[in-house]
């Protein structure tokens, strides 16, 4: 299942979180895909690059 | 009088169901849980939609789907009440319903609901802004198969 980031605003995100994995993961594109299994789901906490630069 | 969600702001209401009853069935918790898009308008900070309580821990969904389940209703901001016996939970379950990190999804302190983006076929995309400048994304498999 794939992810464009661009379709939730955050073009330039850095930092994806993976909530129910506990891991940070890291994108490359733009794109972030996932295996998502039966009835599941991913959940992401995604930061953004440029919110980052401001804080 | 069926959608008390488009009056129930004006007459001071702060929480109302938006749902029939669930059941702790994957089938029942996501036909309610993803009929709640396009309802993110009707809720705010004081006002929420109520998708009725959590079936997390009562052994009628499998752990994916519990999982679903909490991460659903957190995209809903919806209220977390745990409807399973608090004595008697296992530690998967506990896991599930003390993630820190999904429960600040659902109380994020900016209170604005999460939607569906996209939908195709079983896949579902859900995003909810959070006061952090940071976003949660859901992305709901509610397939019978796995996602590659």
């Amino acid at each position: 299942m794939t992810l464009k980031l661009s379709n939730v605003d955050l073009k330039k995100a850095v930092n994806l979180h993976d909530v129910w994995a506990g891991k940070d993961i890291t994108v490359e594109n733009g794109i972030y895909t996932a295996v998502v299994p039966k009835h599941g789901v991913v959940l992401l906490r995604i930061q953004n690059s440029s919110h980052l630069n401001i804080h | 009088m069926n959608s008390v969600w488009e009056w129930e702001p004006e007459v001071g209401g702060n929480l109302w169901r938006t749902t029939g009853d669930i059941k702790d069935t994957y089938e029942r918790m996501s036909l309610i849980g993803f009929a709640q898009a396009g309802l993110a308008k009707y809720a705010g900070p004081g006002h929420w939609n109520d998708s009725d309580m959590l079936e997390v821990g009562n052994g009628g969904m499998n752990g994916d789907e519990y999982s679903t389940h909490m991460s659903l209703w957190a995209m809903l901001t919806a209220p977390l009440l745990a409807g399973n016996d608090l004595s008697k939970m296992n530690p998967e379950t506990l896991a599930i319903l003390e993630n820190r990190d999904v429960i600040a999804i659902d109380q994020d302190r900016l209170g604005i609901q999460g939607d569906r983006l996209s939908a195709v076929g079983p896949l579902e995309i859900w995003s909810k802004p959070l006061s952090d400048g940071s976003k949660a994304v859901a992305l709901f498999n509610r397939g019978e198969l796995e996602t590659r």
